[in-house]
């Protein structure tokens, strides 16, 4: 389908050059075929290799000494930020992540001041007023928050 | 009219900014994923933007630390008992709400349950000491408790998914008041058959404690890296299967929140991770009953309730090999494994959930829950 004023995204350089890669590697087509091939020789090397006991021996041993050299870089670098009385990293992080929480924790007690008022309205014998099927609390809109 | 070449001009000077500015700030990350390089390219290609996270309407019911409880009310109520999902430490939760239309959770809810679901957040500082006590015993307890209040009702169904399914059975066995019923879906029990990640995690060469003492969390990276091993040439060419697809914005949707879903991880707490790949991985303590938790014994055969085992026959994270043996651990007389042709993640966000695997698992759950009162 085609648009007289605006072509549709699809058209572009871009896309008919990723659609050109794709074809090119498609299993139906001769340079596919290659494509695959490699790609299933690579697959078996690579479950060779990650499975193999001197790689897990190597790489185990790798990451304990990274593991080692990270704890005691960590120490020292808290240490001088310490007695140089600024705030670490951790401690900014920290910070940042209370901020969020505080953030999540005033909406949710919006939920539960909902039901608290529900509940006392029960308790007084006041019935609530008709609302949907659904009692408390009332749908908002999706959380924007992701991280 | 067609646009003036200016205007063209401008147009494509502006793409290949915004173009280099992504990569850029992709670059400057430098996650293992090839999502954040390769996605820019994909939207420009397609004019496909990503989707929103979770778009089925809900809200925040409960906070405490990183972790949310969320609340996806039903338009119209059918069943008195709630369905509580407790999703793995791994990932995040949204791939239960993949896309409008494509949704477990938007599925649940149109068939009339009250669903509630745990959101673990973004682990901090504060995580890093969390036990699998705390987590059991403090967040899921709480989960489930305001779930029971703020339903109105005495008991719910606990929905663990992977991980989360063993925390789901660890809890009923330690705390079985108002559990009715338990799906488990793609959740390992037996670790010795883990595969790949068994080798991987093996006390021979993995040092878990040296790990969890240098980070405190176990930073997404580490986590990345054994995914990307798990698959690493496949990571990268199943992008080609979208470049040939790019003029179908469907797919390109799909595609698209589904590798922003795998490349979205989160740090795990370290002591439960650490407590994790010692008792369930290294020892295999778990399915025998001597994973210990807040000085108590994890012993399956204390659960009574009605459980669902639901199996992936094409998982390749949690193998069917770990899910099998969980009827023949727990003291259920009503309790049945279903075996489905998807993958792992296939039983949340592909086609076929939502026309074979869903309604299955929801008529399962609605034959074991108590309808509203007129």
């Amino acid at each position: 389908m085609s648009h007289p004023e605006r072509p549709p995204p699809s058209q572009g350089l871009l896309a008919r050059g990723l659609k050109l890669l794709g074809h090119l590697t498609h299993p139906d087509t001769r340079t596919g075929k290659v494509f695959t091939r490699a790609e299933e020789g690579l697959t078996r090397a690579a479950a060779k290799v990650t499975e193999s006991p001197a790689y897990l021996r190597v790489s185990g041993s790798l990451m304990r000494q990274s593991f080692n050299a990270r704890i005691r870089r960590n120490g020292l670098v808290e240490g001088a930020l310490r007695t140089l009385r600024l705030p670490t990293t951790s401690e900014v992080e920290n910070l940042r992540d209370q901020l969020r929480r505080m953030n999540d924790q005033v909406e949710a007690l919006g939920t539960q001041l909902e039901l608290v008022v529900d509940l006392l309205h029960r308790q007084e014998g006041v019935e609530p007023e008709p609302e949907s099927p659904e009692p408390t609390p009332k749908e908002r809109a999706p959380s924007k928050r992701r991280r | 009219m067609t646009a003036s070449t200016p205007q063209r001009l401008r147009s494509f000077v502006t793409g290949q900014v915004e173009l280099t500015r992504a990569v850029a700030l992709a670059l400057k990350s430098r996650p293992f994923n090839p999502y954040p390089y390769l996605k820019p390219f994909i939207e420009r290609a397609s004019g496909v933007r990503e989707p929103p996270i979770s778009a089925t309407p809900h809200t925040v019911v409960y906070t405490r630390g990183s972790m949310r409880l969320l609340r996806y009310a039903a338009p119209r109520r059918r069943h008195r008992t709630p369905i509580l999902f407790v999703y793995s430490l791994i990932n995040r939760w949204y791939i239960l709400d993949f896309l409008p239309g494509r949704s477990l959770i938007e599925h649940l809810t149109r068939e009339g349950y009250d669903v509630y679901a745990i959101d673990w957040g973004v682990p901090g500082q504060d995580e890093e000491r969390l036990t699998w006590d705390d987590l059991l015993g403090g967040l899921i307890q709480t989960a489930v408790r305001w779930t029971l209040r703020v339903s109105k009702s005495r008991e719910l169904t606990l929905y663990g998914y992977c991980m989360g399914g063993t925390m789901a059975l660890a809890y009923t066995s330690l705390y079985p008041e108002g559990v009715r019923n338990l799906v488990a879906q793609a959740t390992p029990v037996d670790f010795s058959k883990g595969g790949l990640y068994t080798l991987w995690t093996s006390a021979n060469h993995f040092d878990v404690d040296s790990l969890v003492d240098a980070y405190g969390n176990v930073p997404t990276p580490v986590l990345e890296s054994g995914f990307l091993m798990a698959a690493p040439v496949q990571r990268l060419t199943r992008w080609l299967e979208v470049c040939r697809r790019i003029d179908d914005p469907e797919f390109v949707t799909t595609f698209l929140a589904m590798e922003r879903w795998g490349a979205d991880p989160v740090p795990f707490p370290g002591e439960v991770y650490r407590q994790y790949i010692k008792d369930c991985y290294q020892q295999n303590l778990f399915p025998q009953g001597l994973m210990e938790v807040g000085g108590e014994r994890v012993d399956l055969r204390r659960i009574q309730c009605a459980i669902l085992n639901v199996i992936a026959e094409h998982d390749t994270i949690a193998l069917p090999a770990m899910s099998e043996p969980l009827p023949s651990l727990v003291s259920s007389k009503d309790c049945e494994t279903r075996r489905y042709p998807v993958g792992h993640i296939g039983l949340s966000a592909s086609s076929k959930g939502a026309t074979k695997v869903w309604p299955s698992i929801s008529a399962w759950i609605g034959a074991r829950s108590k309808p509203m009162e007129p």
